[in-house]
């Protein structure tokens, strides 16, 4: 079930209403009650895999409960381990079996060793890279020493189930989310209207921006070979955009229905694209894998306590790990390599800076750092949107000849219309949001804007497409 | 908790109003699926050539230029998929029917089920033409309300028609279609190279819709009814835009069923002589006097037969 269709429009609510008067006095209940919608809701793409979050909840419940039991610490890396076999196991087998395959074959063939290739057509469960982590997230705290086992299966399986963020995040900390389903939700007024602005504003980023990208982005990258390289660039753009609006949109959907459910999910974007530089970029693109990534890889690697070669080989190693945490393609890897390769000059020179908080305009050294940080994230997504590495080297070939410098054979009002939305991003950066309108005194004003973008919504909404991080 | 309710229930007001009106608009105006169907069923007795498939067939082959009761269920955009549909409905209730017409488009064979336009027109045949569609699930909200399965933007785009025609019938009493915009005036060149590029899917798995033609043509095989396959003229830019492999496997494959199935005869006019440019109205639909000349045509192959 998308959060983009009449289905969902239909289910929410029901589920809100039920949620809030039914479920409302008994906190156990309500939480079975999240169990069987969150269920139902995954069952919608494919039931059978049910299942997989079944068990994942259920093994990483018990090794909790036996980590919180034992100080044995060879029980609790036995433990530890068992978690950790199992959640990356599945991992291993449902999304990278035929990578690794494959991979290996092509290392041997360069070596003069011939192995037959025997891949298998294995369906990838949709959220599977989302719920494994928030579930492993939940042991490692448990083994540190940071979260005590809960001892409450019903809101464990809730909190690795729940529906807004079980498919495609955001991933949560049991620290953040467990103990929130432990204890009792209250209505609140305010974050209530809060969390209908950003649903509203995530279906305006899926439906009009991601989707409408999409689109040209599709005809684009399908005929690369033919097209000129200002046409290509922009391309590259529609598609920064079309992953934005889908990714960003989700995840504004996700945490506004879980606020209307009484629950603080944590940020997963803070206007991205207004990033100086691209370590600054990973501070507001999808926030809970990054910091999910400094927490469980580049801190136990030893953060920046470590020598300067460890540092920037840390650093590859968790920006290499990203991108294959995104799919099972060398594409991705060597999307992650790229953004590394620019993260570790920022780390070194120090000019980490923050964007400039105040002003209305941008001063052109924040225009220069914004638009360099632009065009390097631009250009590596060709990597994240190309099949192949060899079509990504060939497209930007083609992006850097002469016809850079034709008119491109794009939609005009599109860039001008991705333009103005930038400015409205630029406007509101100190906000939680882009549609974060509370501070405005009128509340005519207000109204007009929510009817607006639902107007928008809705008139210039592009054909319905899937999130593309289902596939993550 | 209340006042929250209160505000949500007074804010969607004017929002669910725009979706009754055109629920209302959807439900009250007649559409060529309406019309087409209600003619059908008042001329079931009649009919003894059955014309089917896309807007190349419905703006394409004039069933009044036929010697025989020809009528036309074509539709735009309509697929392979819902000409099986709408044959299986229909065929029992066609005492006299001799001869079903398909037009095998650039497309057709290679075109999967429930994508493009099907994603909102299934509900209207559904609704509108009262066929059961497998890719309509029951709980889907979008059978039960039109307005939901369109675009906002396209739902008003269809109100302005309505509102500047009259009427969103756009075929005579036999089915045919009629232009009502006028003829855009583009380069036949460019269009020609713009549309083969829009038809273009860059597949050639024929097999799910080869095996319907093949169902199709087994039904009207135990009903003794001939099945005439067209491929019907295109402009020139078009067609040498198209890739030529694809187009010899088209050709191979309607052959192929013409000559292992004895109700089937095939013809080509792609690259036929007869046909200029001037016939075109655009890249792949022939004008009004095209269509009476191809209308002839099969007339006569019909009557040869």
């Amino acid at each position: 079930m998308l959060f983009n269709t009449v289905d969902f429009a239909i289910f929410f609510p029901l589920v809100l209403l039920l949620y809030w008067t039914v479920f409302k006095k008994n906190i156990t209940l309500q939480n079975s009650f999240l169990i069987v919608v969150s269920y139902l809701f995954y069952s919608f793409w494919d039931w059978r895999f049910l299942s997989l979050i079944f068990m994942s909840s259920l093994l990483d419940f018990i090794v909790g409960y036996y980590l919180g039991k034992t100080s044995n610490n060879q029980k609790r890396k036995l433990l530890l381990a068992v978690s950790l076999f199992f959640n990356l196991g599945v991992l291993a087998v449902f999304k990278y079996f035929n990578f690794f395959v494959e991979t290996f074959i092509e290392i041997f063939a360069l070596f003069g060793s011939k192995f037959e290739s025997t891949t298998w057509s294995i369906i990838l469960p949709v959220g599977i890279s989302f719920y494994t982590f928030q579930t492993l997230s939940y042991t490692i705290d448990i083994y540190r020493g940071r979260i005590l086992p809960t001892k409450n299966i019903i809101s464990f399986f809730a909190f690795v189930s729940f529906f807004p963020q079980l498919v495609a995040g955001p991933i949560e900390r049991a620290s953040n989310l467990l103990s929130q389903f432990e204890s009792k939700r209250h209505f609140d007024y305010s974050e209530s209207v809060d969390g209908l602005r950003l649903i509203l504003s995530g279906l305006f980023k899926k439906m009009v921006i991601a989707d409408n990208c999409a689109l040209l982005v599709n005809a684009i990258f399908a005929n690369y070979q033919e097209a000129s390289g200002s046409t290509l660039l922009l391309g590259a753009v529609f598609f920064g955009f079309q992953i934005y609006g889908d990714f960003s949109g989700y995840s504004d959907i996700a945490i506004g229905t879980s606020r209307l459910m009484g629950f603080r999910l944590m940020k997963n974007f803070h206007f991205p694209y207004l990033a100086v530089n691209v370590a600054d970029f990973w501070r507001r693109w999808h926030i809970s894998l990054s910091t999910w990534f400094r927490d469980y890889v580049y801190i136990p690697l030893g953060g920046n306590r470590v020598s300067k070669t460890k540092l920037v080989i840390n650093i590859f190693i968790v920006f290499l790990l990203s991108g294959l945490w995104h799919g099972a393609n060398l594409t991705f890897v060597f999307w992650g390599f790229i953004h590394a390769l620019f993260v570790v000059p920022v780390i070194f020179i120090g000019t980490n800076n923050e964007l400039q908080k105040s002003g209305y305009l941008p001063s052109l050294r924040t225009i220069f750092q914004i638009g360099i940080t632009f065009i390097i994230v631009t250009l590596a997504w060709v990597f994240f949107r190309a099949e192949t590495i060899t079509d990504a080297l060939q497209y930007l070939k083609i992006i850097f000849s002469e016809s850079l410098f034709s008119v491109p054979d794009v939609p005009k009002k599109i860039v001008f219309f991705l333009f103005l939305y930038m400015a409205v991003e630029w406007l509101q950066r100190n906000r939680d949001h882009v549609l974060d309108i509370a501070y405005i005194p009128s509340k005519m004003l207000r109204m007009a804007i929510y009817y607006f973008i639902v107007f928008l919504t809705f008139y210039f909404a592009g054909d319905l497409q899937p999130f593309i991080y289902f596939q993550f | 908790m209340k006042k929250f309710y209160v505000k949500i229930g007074l804010f969607l007001v004017p929002v669910l109003l725009v979706w009754l009106a055109l629920e209302v608009f959807y439900r009250t105006v007649e559409t060529n699926y309406t019309y087409k169907n209600k003619a059908l069923v008042e001329n079931y007795s009649d009919i003894e050539v059955l014309i089917l498939s896309n807007s190349q067939a419905f703006y394409g082959i004039n069933p009044n230029r036929f010697t025989q009761n020809a009528f036309s269920l074509a539709n735009i955009s309509q697929t392979l998929y819902f000409d099986q549909l709408l044959l299986e409905k229909h065929i029992d209730s066609l005492p006299n029917l001799k001869t079903i017409i398909l037009t095998v488009s650039y497309f057709t064979l290679s075109l999967k089920d429930n994508t493009g336009e099907d994603i909102w027109r299934k509900y209207f045949y559904n609704q509108q033409m009262d066929i059961e569609v497998p890719h309509i699930s029951f709980f889907d909200p979008r059978k039960y309300s039109l307005s939901l399965s369109r675009k906002l933007k396209n739902s008003v785009e269809t109100f302005h028609e309505f509102r500047n025609f009259g009427t969103l019938i756009s075929c005579d009493v036999k089915g045919f279609g009629k232009y009502l915009k006028p003829r855009a005036k583009t380069d036949t060149e460019v269009i020609g190279a713009m549309i083969a590029k829009k038809h273009e899917d860059y597949s050639m798995d024929f097999a799910l819709n080869q095996n319907r033609l093949l169902q199709i043509i087994e039904r009207c095989k135990a009903k003794n009814i001939k099945v005439l396959l067209v491929n019907t003229p295109v402009s020139k830019a078009y067609y040498k835009n198209l890739i030529p492999e694809k187009v010899e496997k088209i050709i191979a494959t309607c052959n192929a069923l013409a000559w292992n199935n004895a109700n089937v005869n095939y013809v080509n006019f792609w690259n036929d002589t007869r046909f200029f440019d001037a016939d075109m109205r655009d890249a792949d639909h022939l004008t009004a006097e095209g269509a009476e000349k191809l209308s002839k045509i099969l007339n006569e192959v019909l009557l040869s037969d």
